[in-house]
């Protein structure tokens, strides 16, 4: 979530700053081929509330 | 398919702010209520001001009654060393909590959350349509303290972005 629950009060939490060897790893991460198949492969029906 | 999503526009959310407060059942634990009806009305009042795009899910076959679930989505950014990388920012995903931890065989055979995951990678590449996207992202209910929810979302594929295990990514 963007944001957090503290101490009692909803709280933002500032976006990621990624680096070294965790950066390479986000950018070498692998697509999660199977599920990204499965959520192609429907029709998700989408209406204004 | 059993199932739909209901997209709320900002007008609509801020016309509707009391009912969605309302539409759902929240945990049976007073503090955990608390915080998520909080959270739950933090993203009821970014998506008010076009902060972020709230989506309710509802079973069109009636048999599981009312709102099952929300999502909130926005767009935000990432560095990476010294890069901006866009992303699309999972707000909240808030399930009703009459329908927690179940599996639905009408539904897809999946989880309320499942669907609701689905729907956010769904909505990436509708983004992804129109405007570069490199990865859906959430910072976990909880922080890593939520052991539960953590395993939850590395089972459907994300992972940690940095050591610190906070955030959670997923390259789409």
């Amino acid at each position: 979530m963007a944001f957090k629950y503290e101490d009692g009060k909803v709280v933002q939490v500032s976006m990621p700053h990624i680096t070294g060897e965790d950066a390479k790893k986000m950018l070498n991460a692998k697509v999660p081929k199977e599920f990204v198949a499965k959520v192609k492969a429907k029709k998700f029906i989408t209406v204004a509330a | 398919m059993p199932y739909q999503f209901n997209s709320y526009s900002a007008s609509k959310v801020k016309s509707e702010k009391r009912s969605l407060l309302n539409a759902i059942d929240f945990s049976n634990n007073h503090t955990r209520a608390e915080r998520e009806k909080a959270l739950l009305s933090q993203a009821i009042s970014f998506a008010g001001n076009n902060g972020s795009k709230i989506y309710t899910i509802k079973d069109t076959s009636s048999i599981l009654k009312g709102i099952l679930g929300f999502i909130a989505l926005s767009a935000s950014e990432v560095m990476i060393d010294k890069t901006k990388k866009p992303v699309v920012l999972i707000d909240l995903l808030l399930v009703n909590n009459n329908y927690r931890s179940k599996t639905y065989e009408h539904l897809d055979n999946s989880k309320i959350s499942q669907l609701l995951l689905e729907y956010a990678a769904f909505q990436f590449y509708e983004v992804r349509e129109h405007i570069g996207v490199s990865y859906l992202i959430l910072y976990p209910d909880g922080g890593k303290e939520n052991i539960n929810l953590v395993e939850y979302y590395k089972s459907m594929g994300f992972t940690y972005a940095t050591r610190k295990h906070e955030w959670m990514y997923m390259k789409l």
